[in-house]
């Protein structure tokens, strides 16, 4: 082979190894972040499940009823009948959750939660399984995601009044994607949630001039699975 | 440079070879990326054009923020201002289940989508029905360019 051959082999060469770095770097750059695209589908998913609990019934999800009782035991007592049985399927999933808050207010003394006589105990267990199956059917296996309710703590000397759920399905859960709130008014103004605090606690909070603000707090985070 | 019939010649002949091999893949990678880029911007189109949809277009008369109000009237005017920048749009309403409750727009055609295939997203929506009860279903939105 001519000198001159040898050389064109080695242009060749230096071409082929220029050609193969492009193509390289146009497959692996990406024109936009996936991770970017995810997130925001993701947020406007999440507003959007936020928006449905606040308009949807119970009665699309099964309905939803539960029976007074005290300590976790019903009231089955045969004079109370049909008495203690409340059925809410024309509410919504947002509006139980606010009314859930109200009934449910747990008090915490020295860092350990009391139990106290809770009547609507019942309506919280059977509450978070509406909400679960309502998640579920919602953003369907879409994202891994958490429902957070809290309510802003009411500190007293002796104890603290707040009320706390959870709504989860992180199993498959990797990374978190984004995080929505939405406020919903407790079905109580200021005065009456300090009754409530009184009646859950059993005392006068008269002299005390707290300050309890009736709103509760709902966040939905959205994970990639 | 002397061709002559041997090694020259294919000399030649695998050096042409090998650049068409390389062009050919250099042209297949930009066309992917493209791809990519396109249904990227796709994608967004069609998330702002939901979002769009959810929040104004199909909100209810009392403005309740999340409970929609179907009406074919109100997608055939947003769908024609689309049009005149060359994006079409379907709108599917359907239960969890799969079972299809409304829908406006033309079906995209798959082979005639070739080059810009449609993209689509959906999220949970309440739509307002008559008596005042209302149903949670999923919305679903589908853009293509022509």
């Amino acid at each position: 082979m001519e000198e001159k051959g040898f050389g064109y082999i080695v242009d060749m060469l230096v071409f082929a190894l220029l050609v193969s770095t492009a193509i390289l770097l146009l497959a692996a750059a990406s024109p936009t972040d996936p991770m970017a695209e995810s997130t925001r589908y993701a947020a406007s998913l999440a507003q959007s499940t936020l928006r449905s609990l606040q308009n949807s019934t119970v009665n699309q999800f099964g309905g939803f009823e539960y029976r007074l009782g005290a300590f976790g035991f019903e009231l089955n007592i045969p004079v109370v009948g049909e008495s203690a049985k409340r059925e809410l399927n024309h509410k919504s999933l947002a509006q139980l959750l606010a009314e859930d808050a109200l009934l449910n207010l747990r008090v915490e003394a020295a860092g350990a939660d009391l139990t106290l006589l809770r009547p609507n105990q019942d309506m919280d267990e059977k509450l978070r399984e509406l909400l679960k199956s309502a998640l579920d059917r919602i953003i369907g296996g879409r994202f891994s995601y958490r429902l957070h309710a809290r309510t802003e703590p009411i500190n007293l000397e002796f104890a603290r009044v707040h009320f706390e759920t959870e709504i989860a399905d992180l199993t498959q859960a990797r990374t978190q994607l984004c995080s929505e709130t939405m406020m919903l008014s407790l079905p109580a103004s200021q005065e009456e949630l300090i009754q409530r605090i009184e009646e859950v606690l059993g005392i006068d909070l008269f002299g005390l001039k707290l300050e309890a603000c009736p709103i509760l707090e709902v966040t939905l985070e959205l994970w990639s699975r | 440079m002397v061709f002559s019939v041997g090694e020259d010649l294919f000399l030649v002949l695998v050096a042409v070879g090998l650049v068409a091999v390389f062009v050919t893949a250099l042209a297949h990678s930009y066309h992917s990326y493209a791809e990519r880029r396109n249904a990227s911007e796709d994608f967004d189109l069609a998330l702002d054009i939901a979002e769009q949809l959810r929040g104004q277009v199909l909100v209810g008369e009392n403005g309740q923020l999340g409970l929609l109000e179907l009406s074919h009237e109100r997608l055939e005017n947003y769908s024609q201002i689309l049009a005149m920048q060359g994006i079409n749009l379907r709108v599917e309403v359907g239960t969890f289940e799969g079972e299809l409750l409304f829908a406006h727009g033309p079906e995209s055609n798959p082979l005639e989508q070739y080059f810009s295939p449609p993209v689509g997203v959906s999220f949970p929506v309440v739509v307002a029905e008559n008596l005042g009860s209302a149903n949670t279903c999923e919305f679903s939105v589908e853009v293509w360019r022509n």
